[in-house]
């Protein structure tokens, strides 16, 4: 079951790209010449690698931080606005500190700030859900469109910068020390912290008594409590984990990439890391390694479709249609099985 | 039906079949599990439909192509697995379908009629409750009214008295016989020879797919039955015993549960199972056992009373701390609760285990141990598997319950409970369990077993106490034990109420 896998989304990656050409023909554009630009300005060209690997550092960060309760069928939507409070606590932080800490021990605290910001965002929700049953999907995308326009009002309020009160261009200060996160090529050195969460998390998944009591609550609450497991511990524990590396997901593109906090309200579902990193994760089939792959090809495909806006003046629009669609095709790769449907006798 | 044919992936389920049905019969479909007697019914119940074949219905062939058309050709069937609605109450369930009053759906109108129909047959329920707060015999109840209530001229019911009483299944065959005498004709699936000698005009047997016998009932035994059934004779409830007592104990002392709605469902119980013996609990489902089981595992708090282990008191303590003292619990729903049916083998086997050596060493799960403690129980308990990494779900039902009772069995804890241990396993599995328990019993280990088949419980215990609304009974010794009594116990003989 599990081989057919990858075969079966490349299979509907193509058909999101033959529906995709479609488009491009619909806007005069040569579907060839439009889809060689895609993946040539995504993963071949230096300044398209190059912007695809920056990409990928928060969005694999999210994406990992989300597999944790999904495991356990724990559906945290809220990685948005977990990733978004990670970014005001290690903006604020950093801009407290900054000159008066080594670099190395700033980014220290910044990270544990990040953590402890996403992970108080991720923590009501998931006591509501303990305590009264609330559905965590609702609680925690509400949480998120408060998140959204907290920070809309910190980057006009009380984090504005100077530089913002002159061009009205709503963000924080920069934080005043260079080289924060150095780049290595024109790619942040986030990406080796990246890197190391996933593998942390593949491996806390596969061999810690925790990941196995989540697979089990993820497979029949029943059994998890007949197994002796405890539930709320297991739940709490997974979504602080989860909010917490979802906020170093919002700490390491500001400390590596924008310097400065800015407001994600003109920022919409289709391209935020906090939603992307739900289908990039159920790609990956909610396995950690899995998702750098899964993280990078989207990221590619986001530039490459950015990079068709640009070389052939397709509106932005369009660019995202398509996005959406690579995305959609892929997720339902994972989720459906073509070969049971195609051999599995038409009865309930 | 002549010559069908029903093939799936692998396997020929039914396999050239013909079998005639004669109006106002009662007609017996015995065969063990995965005989092909569920699909056979289920190709003349519009579930499936035949590769090859046809059905006739007075000499006319007919097309089933769904539940629709058979019950328009008057068949109803009531399934293994209930298709009643969880959220809503007994009374909704039974309406559904019903189409009285055009649009409106006049509850108390049916209300009256369902009440007519549960005193014609004998079969209590209350109608106000939802479905989901009934136990698994209840719900069957439900399901064998709702088929009688809509009142199809042919029903099939599949393994319909296997949660009932004694009392209630005679009472259940008086209402067969006199829907019988009113012109309906009855198929019934069945694995209790005594019944289908019981009940049965005549029976049909399958073994893989096929049938190996016919016949009318005057003349038969369950010999013959059982030897066309599996093709050899089973020796059933001859189980060696040995003495054995070590002087532990589990002790419940006046335990009270409250259920899920919140009423008390196990009321001032008292029971003792010591080690070396099978406590037997016999009960109608629903009368506290399902709570008093996970009351004594931890999985449901006690109101009051005391629960402890060879002299330790375990009432407070989580799941995890009481299967560390050594108590063991083998739950009726295997895939959902007695295992996590998504999750591989290896998994599934450490489940009371996932928290020590040496299946966790140094904070990181040993994959290697697991595996081979899970090749251990697939190899000791005989469970057809083709490795350690199938998944828990994939198993068949007989298979998955040897694996947890191995599981249970093999981590060396004293005291074991087990709830309907082989509901819905074949002849051949249901002898390996219970021989399984008897040998847990013959090594020392002390049993609690609940069941819903008094029969089950009659073969195993050495003593046994009955459950009635949520009380205890004085335990029965082996030698007092007769069926009739204990039958009259379980409808509330010598409780006060």
């Amino acid at each position: 079951m599990n081989i057919g896998k990858p075969i079966q989304i490349i299979f509907f990656i193509i058909l999101a790209l033959l529906i995709s050409s479609f488009l491009l023909l619909i806007d005069h554009v040569s579907p060839i010449a439009g889809i060689a630009e895609l993946i040539s300005s995504g993963f071949l060209t230096h300044y398209g690698l190059m912007a695809t690997l920056n990409d990928t550092i928060p969005l694999l960060i999210v994406a990992v931080a989300i597999i944790i309760p999904f495991v356990a069928k724990f559906w945290n939507i809220g990685g948005q606005g977990q990733y978004i409070f990670g970014s005001i606590f290690a903006t604020w932080i950093g801009l407290e500190l900054a000159g008066s800490l080594p670099v190395a021990l700033l980014i220290t605290v910044a990270i544990i700030f990040a953590f402890i910001g996403g992970a108080l965002w991720a923590i009501p929700p998931t006591l509501m859900k303990i305590y009264f049953g609330t559905n965590e999907i609702i609680t925690t995308l509400m949480m998120n469109f408060i998140a959204v326009y907290f920070l809309d009002y910190m980057t006009i309020g009380p984090m504005e910068g100077a530089l913002a009160k002159i061009t009205h261009v709503p963000s924080s200060a920069p934080i005043p020390t260079p080289d924060l996160l150095p780049h290595i090529g024109g790619v942040s050195t986030g990406i080796f912290l990246a890197l190391a969460i996933a593998i942390i998390i593949f491996l806390l998944l596969r061999y810690t008594n925790f990941g196995y009591e989540l697979k089990l609550i993820g497979s029949s609450v029943d059994a998890a409590k007949y197994s002796g497991a405890s539930l709320r511990r297991d739940l709490l524990l997974s979504m602080v984990l989860s909010g917490g590396i979802a906020g170093i997901a919002g700490m390491i593109q500001v400390f590596g990439i924008t310097t400065v906090l800015l407001p994600q309200v003109f920022s919409d579902i289709t391209t935020s890391f906090g939603y992307v990193g739900i289908p990039v994760a159920l790609v990956a089939s909610l396995n950690p390694l899995i998702t750098i792959i899964s993280a990078f090809f989207f990221s590619g495909i986001l530039n490459g479709a950015y990079a068709m806006e640009i070389s052939f003046g397709i509106p932005i629009d369009l660019v995202i249609t398509i996005y959406g669609l690579m995305m959609f095709f892929a997720v339902i790769g994972v989720m459906i099985n073509l070969g049971k449907i195609f051999r599995r006798p038409r009865a309930k | 039906m002549k010559g069908i044919v029903k093939q799936f992936p692998g396997v020929l389920a039914v396999d050239h079949v013909d079998f005639e049905l004669y109006p106002k019969e009662i007609h017996a479909l015995l065969g063990e599990n995965g005989a092909g007697k569920t699909t056979l019914m289920n190709v003349l119940y519009g579930v499936y439909r035949a590769d090859e074949g046809q059905i006739l219905i007075n000499g006319k062939e007919v097309k089933i192509r769904n539940a629709v058309d058979a019950q328009s050709n008057g068949i109803g069937m009531v399934h293994q697995h209930f298709s009643l609605i969880p959220v809503f109450t007994v009374k909704e369930n039974l309406s559904i379908g019903l189409r009285t009053g055009g649009f409106r759906l006049n509850l108390n109108q049916i209300e009256s009629k369902i009440e007519e129909a549960e005193r014609n047959y004998g079969i209590e329920i209350d109608l106000d409750k939802k479905v989901q707060q009934l136990s698994v015999g209840e719900q069957q109840r439900v399901e064998i009214l709702k088929l009688l209530f809509r009142g199809a001229s042919t029903l099939i019911l599949d393994e319909p008295t296997s949660s009932l009483t004694p009392q209630e299944v005679a009472n259940l065959f008086k209402s067969l016989r006199a829907l019988q005498s009113e012109g309906k004709t009855i198929i019934i699936i069945t694995h209790k020879l005594y019944e289908v000698l019981d009940i049965a005009d005549r029976v049909t047997v399958l073994r893989k797919g096929k049938v190996v016998f016919k016949s009318m009932k005057e003349g038969l035994t369950s010999q013959v039955l059982t030897e066309a059934m599996i093709g050899r004779g089973v020796e059933l409830s001859n189980y060696k015993r040995e003495k054995v007592s070590s002087g532990n104990s589990l002790v419940v002392e006046g335990l009270s549960v409250r259920g899920d709605r919140n009423d008390e469902v196990v009321s001032d119980a008292s029971l003792e199972v010591r080690a070396g013996e099978i406590l037997g609990i016999a009960g109608v489902s629903g009368n506290g056992q399902k709570e008093l089981v996970e009351s004594i595992f931890g999985l449901r708090k006690s109101k009051r009373g005391r629960i402890t282990i060879n002299g330790n008191d375990i009432t407070n303590l989580g799941v995890k701390e009481r299967i560390k003292v050594g108590l063991g619990y083998i739950p009726e729903e295997r895939k959902t609760r007695g295992a996590a049916g998504s999750l591989p083998l290896t998994l599934n086997s450490v489940m009371h285990d996932h928290w020590g050596q040496p299946y966790l060493t140094r904070g990181a799960f040993n994959y290697k141990a697991i595996k081979k403690f899970a090749g251990d129980i697939i190899s000791g308990f005989k469970v057809a598997s083709k490795d350690e990494n199938v998944l828990a779900r994939d198993l068949s039902g007989g298979n998955l319950q040897k694996f947890i009772v191995g599981r249970e069995m093999i981590r060396n804890s004293s005291f074991l409970m087990s709830v309907n241990p082989t509901s819905g396993l074949d002849v051949g599995a249901t002898e390996y369990v219970r021989n399984e328990l008897v040998a847990y019993r013959n090594k020392g280990g002390g049993v609690l077993l609940v069941s819903e088949d008094l029969d089950e419980v009659l073969a195993l215990s050495d003593r046994i106490v009955v459950m009635y609304r949520g009380k205890t009974s004085k335990p029965v010794e082996q030698k007092d034990f007769d069926r009739l009594k204990i039958g009259a116990m379980m409808l509330g003989e010598g409780f006060s109420h």
